[in-house]
């Protein structure tokens, strides 16, 4: 373990110019650049309000439905494009990887750096929802910050197993973008936990992505700490699954050239 | 105690079939022997001091291509193993690599940094890189309007301004046009000079002018190993033979 994360370390400088030139040449090409991020979330968050809101009530915790949704709704679409994107990025990257034995993780990390970004862009909507509310986030809003970590060690996680699965059997590339779908409605993300029926919140609890959902509405809405037995529960899958996908990913890594 | 620059030990290599095929339940009841894969490669060791340069000749399919990949290390060996020593570079699928929505210069970054280069070392070599592929003109548009030749001129450039110590060639000297083949031969020989050199092809023309060993492969094995022109007499009379 400490040997791969000093592999990391090592490569530090790598990873950062191809991050850095990733997210620079893919906002020259757009003419909004930027504002292409924003207005996807931004055109979500209106319609589900909308609907969720007028046409069919639902509960969102004592608060404006928008405010509620849009918490879990940018975390959610952060880790559904940086899942979905990531069974694309060995095979798209194919000749660099028959080119040269370079640092292959590399790849999946500069991924998930340009769609950091792209989430703390959209994280500027999220400012203008809460001013136009009047919500002012209190000092345990900081909790967010560990939970969106544990959230992205998730992601880390899920992309590099994707990656490298999907480079041998295409397959994988094409369940997930199903299996991500599912996951938006069984995850609380429109709807509270707290709202459904006690008999199905333990099943609900199994899904990692419900104490972080949770969390972030508790920390950020609600200035309480989040439910640290369903959050320690999310930490714990997380650590399993980029434990797991990290050594998929070096145990495939070997033989990318031959499959791709 | 060594001081080989290349210590091939051993080296095998077999082709696994698609991990998709191992799902294909009619392949598995009706077909009554298992698929071991193809071995591409079987039983190759030589070594290569440092300042050699070594000639891999052999036919379409013999594993050429396989082995120098190998040794590169971009793909890995079933059995045995390659020791390298020094920092390894290679003019092997010339501008395979680059991102075609991006421009001529961005692909420089983007590449040079996968070949080994440190940012700043590009900054420093960044205009040569362009003055000797000569594509000053359409640096900043992006590859996808970029024919296929000028494609492999920018990856040529890009590649003799990697500084390495061992040096990979596969049947790169076909690059562009007449005139930039002889100023890509010309910059091929103060390149390699020094360097250890391990070259593939079929032109024992070519070879000879590089090389001063040579090896030969015939259906994965190694069937010969040593001087250049006995390599080449051997691998000619093998050929006459057919």
């Amino acid at each position: 373990m400490s040997r791969s994360l000093s592999k990391i370390i090592e490569h530090k400088d790598f990873i950062l110019t191809l991050s850095r030139r990733e997210i620079i040449s893919k906002y020259q090409q757009s003419l909004l650049g930027s504002l292409w991020v924003l207005i996807q979330p931004m055109g979500l968050m209106i319609v589900l309000t909308i609907v969720f809101s007028l046409f069919v009530k639902l509960p969102s915790e004592g608060l404006p439905y928008a405010p509620f949704l849009f918490v879990a709704l940018l975390p959610w679409l952060f880790f559904n494009t940086a899942v979905n994107s990531s069974s694309k990025i060995i095979v798209s990257n194919a000749g660099l990887i028959r080119q040269r034995n370079f640092f292959r993780p590399a790849l999946v990390f500069v991924k998930l750096s340009s769609e950091t970004v792209n989430f703390g862009i959209t994280l500027i909507g999220l400012v203008i929802v809460f001013i136009y509310y009047g919500i002012v986030p209190g000092i345990n809003a900081l909790y967010s910050i560990p939970i969106l970590m544990v959230q992205m060690m998730l992601t880390l996680g899920l992309m590099l197993f994707l990656s490298a699965a999907n480079a041998y059997i295409r397959d994988f590339g094409l369940v997930t973008p199903i299996i991500l779908r599912m996951g938006r409605y069984l995850s609380p993300v429109m709807y509270s936990y707290h709202t459904i029926p006690d008999e199905y919140q333990p099943i609900m609890a199994l899904n990692p992505m419900t104490g972080l959902f949770d969390g972030y509405r508790q920390s950020l809405l609600h200035n309480s700490p989040p439910d640290f037995t369903l959050l320690l529960y999310s930490f714990v899958v997380s650590v399993v699954v980029l434990g797991i996908g990290w050594i998929t990913f070096m145990r495939l890594e070997r033989n990318f050239a031959d499959v791709i | 105690m060594n001081n080989y620059a290349i210590e091939v030990d051993q080296v095998g290599k077999i082709f696994k079939p698609q991990p998709a095929t191992i799902f294909s339940f009619r392949k598995r009841l009706f077909s009554k022997e298992a698929n071991p894969g193809h071995q591409s490669l079987q039983d190759i060791s030589f070594n290569v001091s440092p300042g050699e340069s070594v000639a891999i000749l052999g036919d379409n399919g013999s594993g050429k291509s396989t082995l120098l990949k190998i040794i590169l290390g971009v793909t890995s060996p079933s059995e045995g193993e390659v020791v390298i020593n020094g920092k390894i570079g290679g003019l092997i699928e010339l501008g395979a690599g680059f991102q075609k929505e991006l421009s001529g210069r961005e692909n420089i970054y983007m590449n040079g940094v996968v070949l080994g280069m440190k940012e700043k070392e590009i900054d420093e070599v960044i205009d040569d890189i362009i003055a000797f592929s000569e594509l000053e003109n359409h640096i900043d548009k992006p590859i996808k309007q970029y024919s296929s030749g000028m494609k492999v001129r920018l990856g040529f450039s890009i590649a003799i301004h990697v500084k390495s110590d061992i040096v990979l060639l596969d049947e790169v000297l076909a690059v562009g046009d007449k005139r930039f083949r002889k100023k890509a031969m010309q910059a091929i020989k103060t390149y390699l000079d020094g360097k250890t050199i391990i070259f593939v092809s079929h032109s024992t023309h070519q070879v000879r002018q590089l090389c001063k060993k040579g090896v030969v492969l015939e259906h994965g094995k190694m069937v010969f190993n040593g001087d250049i022109e006995d390599a080449i007499d051997f691998y000619e009379n093998k050929m006459n033979q057919l």
